[in-house]
């Protein structure tokens, strides 16, 4: 629970929250037009590649059932049922990435590419480093696959969030 | 990853040189940081060497993706759809297993992990392209 609130929580707050106050400056400093809101439409709407959502649903119901397991004064019972909390979560994601996948049109399907191609190779990087820090500083903490499971949801909801605002119109784009 | 792309002015050879590169140059790392006698800042710095090889790889890989054709992206993405779930139920099942029971890190560890995944991705490729052969 410390090396949530202390590690986890800090390295996945801090870089959303210096992006939105980066944002929220730009949006000041270049007021969008209209006509450049209505064309970001799509790629503001939350519901358009909603996929994107529940890799961090994931991330916090796992991290929650966990740290809720950690309880002494738990049932038994109740904390196999708590590791089953986290599956859900998945096969959330799962319904709605393969629904995109197999619906979604060719824009769509762009954007969810690109957030694989950020993702998958991102991970593998994220492992590499892992595994040559174990072989300098062996430590039982480096090598966990549950640390593994919160960042592998979150790097294709980063993906994701990248590719998508790489489509939005900025003020370069004005005539 | 593959190399295989359609990229103007040989950019699939680009990609694939820097993913030969990648791959001598971790294994030259693996070999110096078996040394133990070293000390620790060479062992941190052939840690450290593979890493802007890598993020040349991903660059490559991710501006690869954009000189692609419709047909190809499709295929890439099929393959990356297959790759990552499947590396998040591996990952998700060894976690549910290392709580279950003591897994030896000479086992199973990331060590292993990463190097089914590129597995995964290359069996997703091989899907993909034969679903429409």
């Amino acid at each position: 629970m410390k090396s949530v609130l202390l590690v986890m929580l800090p390295s996945v707050l801090i870089p959303a929250v210096l992006v939105f106050i980066w944002a929220t400056v730009q949006r000041r400093k270049h007021p969008p037009s209209k006509e450049a809101l209505e064309s970001a439409a799509l790629l503001l709407d939350r519901r358009w590649l909603s996929s994107g959502l529940a890799p961090v649903t994931f991330t916090g119901v796992h991290e929650g059932a966990y740290s809720v397991r950690k309880l002494a004064l738990l049932h038994g019972m109740l904390k196999i049922a708590l590791l089953t909390v986290p599956v859900l979560a998945f096969a959330w994601f799962m319904y709605t990435f393969t629904r995109e996948l197999r619906k979604g049109d060719e824009f769509a399907r762009r954007v969810q590419l690109e957030a694989l191609s950020f993702a998958f190779p991102a991970i593998l990087f994220w492992m590499m480093g892992m595994w040559l820090m174990d072989e300098i500083w062996p430590t039982p903490h480096h090598g966990t696959f549950s640390g593994a499971l919160v960042f592998l949801p979150l790097m294709y909801c980063v993906g994701l969030f990248a590719a998508k605002g790489r489509y939005l119109p900025t003020h370069k784009d004005r005539p | 990853m593959s190399g295989k792309t359609s990229a103007p002015g040989g950019g699939g050879g680009k990609l694939l040189a820097v993913a030969l590169l990648f791959v001598v140059i971790y294994f030259a790392a693996r070999v110096v940081l078996e040394a133990t006698m070293l000390p620790p800042w060479v062992r941190v710095s052939a840690a450290v060497v593979p890493v802007p090889v890598f993020v040349m790889l991903v660059v490559g890989f991710y501006r690869a993706i954009g000189c692609l054709d419709e047909f190809q992206r499709l295929i890439q993405l099929k393959a990356l759809a297959f790759a990552f779930p499947a590396s998040w139920v591996l990952i998700s099942t060894l976690g549910l297993l290392e709580k279950a029971i003591r897994l030896p890190p000479e086992d199973l560890s990331y060590r292993h992990v990463w190097a089914m995944m590129p597995i995964f991705y290359f069996l997703g490729l091989w899907l993909a392209q034969r679903r429409y052969r």
